[in-house]
């Protein structure tokens, strides 16, 4: 293996990354089956390897600048829950957003290789101990999800979501009118991104002029204890199958006491990067992939040794190195080339680049699934419950999954 | 125009029951053409199969999986019937000593990869069926 060609794919990866982060509703899973079926291209399979770990990596940096500066709710609207980021966009407080999850994922990025490279055994043994009752803590999830809500309507609405989702996450993981490698596509696509932007459009959003510091708001106490809460909840994430990154972050959020959006953002953001640090090594760790990227992985390098878990880990620091300083940039420009846009005509925009995709890579069924998971994400959002209620998609198929009762449920319904 | 919020709720809630309806619709009446082995290829990875074939081999894993060989013609393709699955299985009546080697059966299931290798993965209790010797 060549150190030139090694960085070289790495750039590559980041650069894609970064596309891949700034495009909403787009991610790395959704383009993977055609980077595997260019594998006889490249002589080296570690250098798709490569490409894809730097490609992961950048992406969960880069991809809080569209989830941050696009699709905030009208700041006067007190019946939507605003996510923490838009909190802060809608009080001129943009770029700070940007900072924070710069700050929380790369300390949790670089804590949670260290716990990998000195406490990896432990890791294996937690998962493996841990396996055998992980329908409960997914149903212990769920429970929590409903009743911390704080009034009786709006527990009744989680929970509706949380079937509905569920309800369409078992339909599309089990059917065969989309391929299973793109069925998540559309399903995210709606429940997130379209359903996010429509609800902007209605509600008349604008973003308020930027401030544009490098001020961090938060205490060094509360920095630390959301990053070290992020690297927690980040490696269970990541050994842990279904439960989400942002189930993980509300759940810490009540642990922790982390009701400000700023620590917030530093939790979900350190979740997000240890997660991926741990699914991109869960093939050494676990010897099971956990997550697109690791599948993929899995695929093009069946047998993963502890020098590519090291190979990984240098791509893994070189890449974060590369694109935390892009993103803040981005979080610098962005705001002033988003002011010289119409907000609806954007917003517009990236709907359609998403119903082109959605249509291009799953055709007719899937925008029909989309056309689902959008009016599923807009009765959460008009409800005034959590978006990540609609992670009962990924839920309540995982839970019929490790409870043993997915062929049963299958055959009573006839799919 | 200001469109009132009850009204939007009201129409993405019967969109979404609406939806999933289709979907379910859709879902339940497309079944898969049967295919001969040798078609199956790669870039089906993910798509739901059906084949009719002779059961070539059987192996039981010491955890409650099974996993079948399925061969027609020249070629063959596993088929992984995991604890969870034989549990549901044995439920219904149908245990690992009824497939015998030599049985015609016919399989559908999600078409996987598996490090490699291609693999049928049944979901439902009705996506495997003994046809007999």
């Amino acid at each position: 293996m060549m150190f030139l060609e090694i960085f070289l794919f790495s750039l590559l990866g980041i650069l894609l990354g970064v596309i891949l982060g700034l495009l909403p509703g787009l991610h790395l899973n959704n383009i993977l089956p055609l980077f595997l079926s260019l594998t006889f291209l490249i002589p080296n399979p570690h250098y798709l390897a490569v490409f894809i770990v730097s490609t992961a990596i950048s992406q969960v940096f880069t991809s809080f600048l569209p989830s941050i500066f696009l699709g905030a709710p009208d700041g006067d609207s007190n019946s939507l829950s605003i996510l923490p980021g838009h909190k802060l966009l809608l009080q001129g407080r943009g770029y700070e957003a940007i900072h924070l999850t710069v700050v929380g994922g790369m300390a949790a990025l670089l804590l949670s290789i260290i716990v990998i490279l000195f406490f990896g055994n432990y890791l294996t043994s937690l998962y493996h101990f841990t396996r055998p009752y992980v329908q409960y803590a997914l149903i212990a999830v769920v429970l929590f999800m409903v009743f911390s809500e704080k009034h009786f309507k709006k527990i009744l609405s989680a929970g509706l979501i949380i079937f509905l989702s569920g309800l369409l996450g078992v339909l599309v993981l089990n059917s065969s009118i989309v391929s299973q490698q793109n069925a998540l596509f559309p399903t995210f696509a709606g429940l997130f991104a379209i359903s996010t932007l429509l609800t902007s459009i209605t509600e008349k959003s604008k973003i308020p002029k930027q401030q544009v510091d490098s001020k961090l708001q938060a205490s060094r106490f509360d920095m630390t204890k959301s990053i070290a809460f992020g690297v927690i909840a980040g490696i269970l994430v990541g050994l842990l199958p279904a439960v989400g990154v942002s189930q993980a972050a509300t759940f810490m959020q009540y642990l922790g006491g982390l009701g400000e959006a700023r620590t917030f953002l530093i939790t979900l953001s350190g979740i997000n990067t240890a997660n991926e640090v741990i699914s991109l090594n869960s093939l050494y760790l676990i010897s099971n992939p956990r997550s697109g990227a690791s599948v993929a992985i899995e695929r093009i390098l069946p047998d993963i040794g502890f020098n590519d878990m090291l190979l990984f880990i240098g791509v893994i620091l070189l890449s974060s190195g590369i694109v935390v300083p892009v993103t803040l940039y981005l979080g610098k420009v962005i705001p002033n080339i988003l002011v010289r846009f119409n907000y609806t005509f954007l917003s517009l925009a990236v709907i359609s680049f998403l119903l082109i995709m959605i249509i291009i890579s799953t055709g007719f069924p899937g925008l029909m699934i989309a056309f689902t998971s959008t009016a599923i994400g807009l009765s959460c959002a008009y409800l005034g419950v959590r978006r990540s209620n609609c992670m009962g998609v990924l839920l309540l198929p995982s839970i019929l999954f490790f409870t043993g009762l997915n062929p049963l449920i299958l055959t009573i319904l006839r799919i | 125009m200001k469109l009132s919020k009850n009204y939007v709720l009201l129409t993405s809630l019967m969109s979404s029951v609406a939806g999933l309806v289709l979907i379910y619709i859709a879902t339940s009446s497309i079944e898969p053409n049967e295919i001969p082995i040798s078609d199956i290829t790669a870039d089906m990875e993910g798509r739901k199969v059906l084949v009719i074939g002779h059961l070539a081999d059987k192996r039981t894993h010491e955890d409650g999986h099974l996993f079948l060989t399925i061969s027609d013609n020249n070629s063959k393709i596993q088929v992984p019937l995991f604890s969870d699955f034989m549990k549901q299985l044995n439920k219904i009546g149908i245990t690992g000593d009824d497939f015998h080697e030599g049985d015609k059966v016919s399989v559908s299931g999600i078409l996987e990869n598996y490090k490699g290798r291609l693999q049928i993965m049944p979901k439902n209790l009705n996506d495997i069926k003994i046809l007999g010797e």
